[in-house]
Order: structure tokens, then C-alpha cells, then sequence
């Protein structure tokens, strides 16, 4: 027993943020993958239609939008066939939207937990992220089978993809860590985050692309992070190499780190009043 | 000497008391407001104003400057009334919040169990949420592969392993829960009041697992009100009054020492207790006739209430209940129960209430008195300030000898008739 004395010495102590957070995150693994276990199996239960909803959602997505921005307003997708024009951007958005959704909401939901029982809080964020990303990984199927259906070729770029999901990932967690820490202290967030997404939608490039945007208002354009992401994740999979492409990675990946490192300090900063204020 | 597993210096905990003018989470707008008006306030160099600000915050601290030491193998009672800082004091040990001043030092892991079933998902199977929830308390997967069958064992619970959680019985829930828990390979065990749920069978079986946990060595913290299971598991207490620590002894010494502070109860009771409505001047019992401080089975006496109404209200209600040695109520009579005496209280002014009490209605035993007063489900006027304290014995010598806890209460009376039966 005095071995494992040594091997769990804790000391708790008053406004010290713990040099040992990282070592905890570590100890506490299973727990995340334990709780990304539990909510994808819980995902679909009691359910018609099980995980088909994974594909079902951005494919009535892809079709309202083809219809509204390619069919209606007739936009161009610079030769692509533009429901699968509309699905590669809906994919990443769908990621984005879904794992902000639940996961700043997770604090939350799960107060009675926090105020019961210790671990990292921020595994709570975190886990959710990999949930929707198991739907993020089924929907990226579906892309792939439409470019079959389509009979459209799959581009060389596409081995940039990786890169791309982990941009996105991360974006995901940087904001998920602003965003349920400010909705425990303010739950005025449980109205704003939905209307951030729906909103977020249209002024990314998800039914239309960015080069439709006026080279004036463009920088400010990608200024959201997600623009440069779509953006780039088109550019895996049709090719279709814009000048302004640089810019708007350079922009997301540097709000990015931004959020993620502040999103992390603000997190830690609030952690320790979760308990009392949840 | 032994290292102590668990060090405790200088630990306090301050909360924020928020007064109603305020919202319990403040909301973005009522921020930014303040933010601006400090803001603005800054810019015209004024100094601020305290009525400014909506915020009127009380400062409240749940526990003050706390030292004690825990020895590995201790199986520690935590005792003190409501609202003496346990749960804090069990909340801070267990990590869940943050000390305001001070330290901890423990040297293993800790598992606390503050509340059953924390962690389950009901729409998990038993299986399931056996290993999550091994994990939700810091324990590995192999590890709890490695306990499962004792937990189910413990748990009671084999034929129900593939069933949701959401279908089981709260008893199994509990169960269930409990099992987890005791079966963690943790250094220090943390339990708060939890087994006062759960029947009796089951409660023992967890006070057996507890002690078997002493006796293996590890460190046990435990809340509870039963003396009884204190008495019958720890082997040291601290007391603790108002967040502060008043005793760390061994727990014979510890529960006599909280027993005598709360309420002294006897024959008689002066003072004065209430709020605006009404004072509670004395209260007492009619003293028995040789005068030894407690009844007969069969005697007769009464309660005597002097009050003074100050502000008549219709919902006023006054009344007493009786409590049996484990603190439960076991017997109650109000004014407000009957529409006539409802107008007794109604009038403003001094008041003498008498109510005759019939000692052939309690088995031999312990009881105490308690008087209550309220305005109907708005708001408790007395809480525990007026106790009395009445021992009933019997005067059968062959029922004296089983004067137990589990003996007394109500009784039904003699009413029994015997007659021969041909079968």
C-alpha cells in the first residue's frame, strides 16, 4: 500500500491552479472514453431509425440547400454537381454544429455529477466532441458514396483531409471550452449557442462557395474560423485551388490556436467555481 | 510514527450568500450593466457607490480554520447538527470544490460516495454502468473487471445484469450503487448519510463491508446521524459547530460530547422562541407525582404552553410532536387539526394551551417532545429550540429489562380478549 501511497500523493490547496491537471486528464482517460462509450450507444437508442440518422440529417440538409441555392437562386458551383458541392461543406459544418450544440451545454447537464463527484471537468466538452464525431466520420462516408454515385473522380487532395479534421477538432474544442464554461455562470448561452449555429450556418460558405463573396468584404468573410475549414475541405475534394485559400486558412488556423489556448486558461479559471455555481 | 494518510491545515471555505434582490445566476445583461456603470463611473472619476451595485453578497463561512490529522486505518465520524459544515467539509476532502484558505494533503486515492448512483445512465444495463461507473470514481477498467463479480455479488443483483438501469427497483438502484463503491481499491473511502435510505438488511450488510474496510487497513470518513451506526463503525469522531472543529477524539467521547450539544432536554423548558407571530415563553410537562424525572406506563400528566401571540395569522399553526430515540416522529397533535381550536391562537396576546397526555399510549422507552410552530406551508417557525424530554418505564418488572431502541413507540392499547377455541 505505501507504494501506491507515493504514486497517488495529492495535495489540494487553496488558489493553486494544479500543476497536475495534465497528469489528472491522463489518469482520468477512461472515463472520457468511457463516457464517449456510453453516449453513442445511448445516441440512437429508442430510435426508428437508429444510426441512419447520421446519414439522413445532412443529406436533407444537402437536398434543401441544393434546392434553395442551386436550384432557386441558381448560384454557381463552378461546375460540380451541386448537391455534392453542398454535402462536403455540410459534413464539416454538421461536425462543427453538432458537438457546439451539445457540448456547451455538457457542464450543465451533467450538475449533478460535477457537484457529486471530482474529475477533470473538462472531459465533459471534450467527450462530446468525439460523439459527434463518430457521426462526422458516418456522414463522410455518405460524401464518398454520393462522389460514387455522382460519378464524380476522387481527388489527389483528398490525403490532405486528415489535416483538415483535426483543424476542425480543435476548433471544436477551443470554442466548446468558452462556451460551456461561460454557460455555467451565464445560462444565457443555452439560447445564444443555437442561434450561433443557425446563424454561423449562412455565413460560412456551407450552400454556396466563397468566391461568391466581394473581394472587399472578403477578409473579413473568413474571419470565421469554420469559412477557412469548409473551404478546405472543398479544396480536398474537388481541387478547385482559389487565391484566396492561404488567407483563409492563415486567419482559421490563428483564431483557432487563439481559442484554444484562452478557451483553455478560461476553462481552468472557472473550474474550480463549477461546484458552488452550478 | 505512522504518517497521517489525510493533513488538514488552516481549511476553510467561504460561500456567497445571494440575497433575493438577485438572480441565483446572474444573468449576461445584469453583468454587463455593472461592468458599464464601473466603467462609466471610472471615466467621470467617481468614486464608486456601494448601493450601486444590484449584488448585495453576504459572505458565509461554511467552515472556518480547520486542523486535523486522519491516520491511515481511522474509521472517522463526522458529526455535528445541520448545517455544521460536513457535506462542505466531505465536498473539499473529495475535490469537488476548492478550499477558500488553507490545505489538504492526502497521501492515496480517495472514493466518495456523497450520493447513490451518481453517474448511472438509465437507459444503460447493470453491466454497463458497473464499469462506467468504476470509472466515474477513478478506477480502471481492469480493475473493475477484476471486482465485478463481488459487486454483483454484494449487489444482489445477477438475474438483472442485462436489464436498464431505468427498470430497476430504487432498492437495487441503491444496492447497486453501494456495491461500487465499497468494492473500490481506493486508499480512503468517503460516505455521506447515504444508508439512511435502504432497508434494514441491506444497511447492515454495508456497515459490515465498512468495517471490513477498517479492519483491511484503509481509512474511512463517515457522515450519518444514527448514532447507532457511528457507534457501531467509527473509532474516532470530530465534531464540528457552526465550520468549526470543536473535538477530534476517540468516538465514544465524540458522540457524547455532540449529543450533549444539542438541545438539553428536561421536564421543562423557559426562554423565548418564534419570530414576529408568536413567542414560545415555557413549556413543560406536569412533573410525576414521586418527582424522578420520568413516568409510569399509565400515568397521566400534561403539557403546559405559554405563548404570546404577537401578530395573529390565520395559518398559524402550533402543536407538538413526539419523537421516539432515533429522532423519528412517531406521534403529532396540532391546533390546527380541528376547525375549533383553529380560533385559540387567532387572538393576540399572552396564552396558556394545555394538552393531557394519556402515558398508556407509549411502550416504555425514550421520547422527546418537540414543539412545533409554523405558519402552514410557508415557513417553519421552530425548528429544534423547544425539546422536552419524557422516559416512560413500565412498571411490569419483567419488562423492564427490554427497554431497547427498537421497543418503543406507540402502543395500541390492551384491547385483547381471550376465549377458549374449539378446533
Amino acid at each position: 500500500m505505501s507504494e501506491k501511497n507515493t504514486h497517488f500523493h495529492l495535495v489540494i490547496e487553496a488558489n493553486t491552479i494544479q500543476k497536475e491537471y495534465f497528469k489528472d486528464l491522463f489518469r482520468y482517460r477512461e472515463l472520457f472514453y468511457f463516457f464517449a462509450w456510453r453516449d453513442i450507444i445511448v445516441r440512437y437508442k429508442q430510435t426508428l431509425l437508429g444510426v441512419a440518422w447520421a446519414v439522413i440529417r445532412p443529406l436533407l440538409n444537402m437536398a434543401v440547400f441544393a434546392l434553395v441555392f442551386g436550384k432557386i437562386a441558381n448560384l454557381d458551383s463552378e461546375g460540380i454537381n451541386y448537391p455534392l458541392f453542398v454535402l462536403a461543406g455540410m459534413v464539416p459544418w454538421q461536425f462543427f454544429a453538432n458537438s457546439l450544440l451539445d457540448s456547451s451545454n455538457s457542464l450543465v447537464t451533467h450538475a449533478p455529477m460535477i457537484s457529486k463527484i471530482y474529475f477533470p471537468r473538462m472531459i465533459l466538452p471534450a467527450y462530446y466532441i468525439i460523439v459527434s464525431f463518430i457521426d462526422f466520420l458516418i456522414s463522410l462516408v455518405t460524401l464518398f458514396a454520393l462522389f460514387i454515385v455522382t460519378q464524380t473522380p476522387f481527388h489527389w487532395n483528398l490525403v490532405m483531409l486528415p489535416v483538415f479534421i483535426l483543424l476542425t477538432i480543435l476548433l471544436c474544442l477551443g470554442s466548446s471550452l468558452w462556451l460551456s464554461a461561460l454557460t455555467v455562470r451565464f445560462r444565457d448561452f443555452r439560447f445564444l449557442v443555437p442561434f450561433i449555429v443557425q446563424f454561423g450556418m449562412f455565413i460560412s460558405p456551407v450552400g454556396y462557395g466563397s468566391f461568391l463573396v466581394s473581394d472587399t468584404w472578403r477578409w473579413i468573410y473568413f474571419l470565421n474560423p469554420m469559412a477557412g475549414i469548409i473551404e478546405g475541405f472543398r479544396w480536398c475534394c474537388f481541387g478547385v485551388t482559389h487565391s484566396y485559400l492561404p488567407l483563409a486558412l492563415g486567419f482559421s488556423i490563428t483564431i483557432n490556436a487563439l481559442l484554444l489556448v484562452t478557451g483553455f486558461r478560461f476553462f481552468r479559471k472557472m473550474e474550480r467555481l463549477f461546484a458552488d455555481i452550478i | 510514527m505512522k504518517k497521517p494518510i489525510i493533513e488538514v491545515q488552516n481549511l476553510s471555505k467561504k460561500y456567497f450568500i445571494t440575497h433575493e434582490q438577485q438572480n441565483p445566476y446572474a444573468s449576461l445583461k445584469e453583468i454587463i450593466s455593472g461592468y458599464a456603470s464601473r466603467a462609466f463611473n471610472r471615466l467621470l472619476m467617481r468614486s464608486p457607490k456601494k448601493s450601486n451595485s444590484p449584488t448585495t453578497n453576504e459572505e458565509f463561512w461554511a467552515l472556518q480554520d480547520l486542523n486535523f490529522e486522519i491516520q491511515e486505518g481511522d474509521r472517522l465520524a463526522i458529526l455535528g447538527r445541520n448545517g455544521a459544515g460536513k457535506s462542505t467539509l466531505l465536498k473539499l476532502l473529495s475535490r469537488i470544490t476548492e478550499p477558500t484558505t488553507g490545505r489538504i494533503k492526502i497521501n492515496g486515492r480517495v472514493s466518495s460516495l456523497l450520493e447513490v448512483g451518481t453517474g448511472f445512465h438509465p437507459d444503460l444495463t447493470g453491466r454497463e454502468n458497473i464499469l462506467l461507473n468504476g470509472a466515474v470514481m477513478g478506477m480502471s477498467y481492469r480493475e473493475m473487471k477484476r471486482k465485478f463479480d463481488e459487486i454483483v455479488d454484494f449487489a444482489n443483483i445477477e438475474k438483472f445484469l442485462d436489464t436498464p438501469i431505468k427498470r430497476y427497483s430504487s432498492g437495487m438502484f441503491m444496492r447497486l450503487g453501494f456495491a461500487i463503491a465499497a468494492h473500490l481499491d481506493s486508499e480512503v473511502l468517503i460516505v455521506d448519510e447515504v444508508l439512511a435510505v435502504g432497508d434494514a438488511q441491506f444497511q447492515e450488510k454495508c456497515l459490515k463491508r465498512m468495517n471490513e474496510m477498517g479492519s483491511e487497513g484503509r481509512t474511512v470518513l463517515f457522515v450519518s446521524h444514527s448514532i447507532n451506526s457511528v457507534l457501531s463503525l467509527c473509532n474516532k469522531g470530530i465534531l464540528l459547530e457552526k465550520g468549526r472543529l470543536i473535538a477530534h477524539e476517540p468516538i465514544d467521547k465524540c458522540v457524547n460530547r455532540y449529543l450533549r450539544s444539542c438541545p438539553v432536554a428536561g421536564l421543562e423548558w423557559e426562554g423565548s422562541a418564534g419570530d414576529e407571530h408568536i413567542r414560545i415563553l415555557r413549556s413543560s410537562l406536569r412533573a410525576p407525582s414521586d418527582n424522578m424525572g420520568f413516568f409510569y406506563q399509565g400515568d397521566e400528566t400534561s403539557l403546559d404552553i405559554e405563548c404570546e401571540i404577537l401578530k395573529p395569522h390565520p395559518d398559524l399553526m402550533l402543536g407538538f410532536s413526539v419523537l421516539n430515540s432515533r429522532n423519528q416522529q412517531i406521534a403529532r397533535s396540532r391546533l390546527c387539526d380541528r376547525d375549533e381550536h383553529r380560533s385559540l391562537v387567532t387572538k393576540a396576546g399572552y396564552h396558556r394551551l394545555t394538552f393531557r397526555l394519556d402515558l398508556n399510549l407509549f411502550h416504555p422507552g425514550e421520547y422527546q417532545l418537540r414543539l412545533d410552530c409554523a405558519l402552514l406551508n410557508k415557513k417553519k417557525i421552530l425548528q429544534e429550540e423547544v425539546l422536552l424530554k419524557l422516559a416512560v418505564y413500565s412498571r411490569q418488572a419483567s419488562l423492564r429489562g427490554e427497554l431497547g431502541s427498537e421497543k418503543d413507540g406507540i402502543s395500541l392499547g390492551h384491547t385483547w380478549s381471550v376465549s377458549s377455541a374449539k378446533r
